[in-house]
């Protein structure tokens, strides 16, 4: 699945593009704690948190993440924006809840992903 | 010259935090520092600041330096010591973060009571709103209004699980003005440097205390001059042969 179609589901706002149309997203890691995402998260899975600061795109870069999922309309400062700009890193915001977000991604048919099994 | 080494508990919580014992009166935190051999203290509460002055004066009185300062929870929920150059700075900014405090109701049967101390020991104020909790603030905001008022920011407890800045945000973003950190006393510091990514940084040791035994329970030693804030200062980024010695 693309990330795109991930957009409307999650009744999302593209904040940033990236490269959504041909991004692969082929799991899930929900958490606001960025060093857990660093240890635990995979590749390829699109990130749900609520944690906006810029060091959120920081993480998804070094992890490799298909996208970031900013949940509850949290607040998007320019900062990380403008990160998510240039690293080309895929940003969207939802008024859903990280549960609520959850949900969605696995009602369609996303895989909950973490590192060593 | 004049150097010698001074030995700083600058992380310290007294009765406005709901978390700390009833005896951490500043009274008793002063005295308390006078008998453990503490030359510099800091009352740091939890987003407030209003037991500083008075332990400041106490201070002045039986010849500890009481560095003005505030433990401030951002919004990302990362933890802050805030240390200022005197009490009217501290004051500029407790303002600014009391504007941006959401006002929580205190229940005293879950989080404990918020007290206000006057000079006379007594109980001047009970708060009735939560200080314990996050700010609308960013890490950025609140280190841009510590800069600009001359004050210094040390991440609280940064080798914790809990509120530090590393476990957060995975780790200390580089275009923060950062300098110095505090590691708890649970972590070596080699063992800080190596895990936590911190060469460069200053490693600072405070008690983190919430009762009178844990005052000075864990402590740094600063090589300066004087007890005075630009030495503080100096000592902090390693000038002029100021530096954290452990």
């Amino acid at each position: 699945m693309k990330v795109i179609q991930i957009v409307e589901p999650l009744k999302a706002k593209v904040v940033v593009k990236g490269d959504l149309g041909e991004t692969e997203i082929t799991g899930g890691y929900c958490g606001d704690l960025l060093s857990d995402c660093i240890a635990n998260a995979t590749e390829g899975s699109g990130w749900i948190t609520i944690q906006s600061h810029p060091n959120t795109v920081a993480v998804a870069v070094l992890v490799g993440m298909a996208c970031i999922v900013v949940t509850n309309s949290q607040d998007i400062g320019e900062p990380t924006v403008q990160r998510a700009v240039k690293e080309g890193v895929t940003l969207l915001s939802t008024p859903l809840t990280s549960y609520q977000a959850v949900a969605v991604l696995s009602g369609l048919g996303v895989p909950g992903t973490r590192k060593h099994g | 010259m004049g150097e010698r080494t001074f030995r700083a508990d600058l992380h310290i919580h007294s009765v406005l935090s709901p978390c700390a014992e009833r005896e951490m009166l500043p009274h008793c935190i002063v005295l308390e520092a006078v008998e453990k051999g503490l030359d510099i203290i800091s009352v740091t509460d939890h987003n407030s600041a209003e037991n500083v002055a008075v332990t400041v004066a106490l201070g002045n009185r039986f010849g500890v330096w009481v560095i003005p300062g505030m433990e401030i929870e951002t919004r990302e929920e990362v933890h802050l010591l805030c240390f200022f150059p005197s009490l009217k700075e501290l004051n500029g900014f407790a303002g600014f973060i009391s504007e941006h405090l959401q006002r929580l109701s205190l229940d005293e049967n879950l989080w404990g009571q918020e007290w206000v101390i006057d000079v006379e020991g007594e109980i001047k104020e009970k708060k009735d709103y939560l200080l314990t909790h996050t700010l609308n603030l960013s890490l950025e905001d609140v280190c841009k209004n510590v800069y600009s008022g001359g004050g210094v920011v040390i991440p609280s407890h940064v080798d914790r699980t809990a509120y530090s800045i590393i476990h957060v945000l995975g780790f200390i973003p580089p275009q923060l003005p950062i300098q110095a950190v505090e590691v708890s006393r649970r972590t070596s510091t080699q063992e800080a440097i190596a895990t936590l990514n911190l060469e460069g940084y200053a490693i600072l040791r405070f008690s983190d205390a919430h009762s009178l035994t844990d005052v000075g329970s864990a402590y740094s030693t600063l090589y300066m001059e004087a007890t005075r804030w630009e030495e503080f200062k100096m000592a902090l980024e390693g000038k002029k042969g100021r530096r954290v010695t452990s």
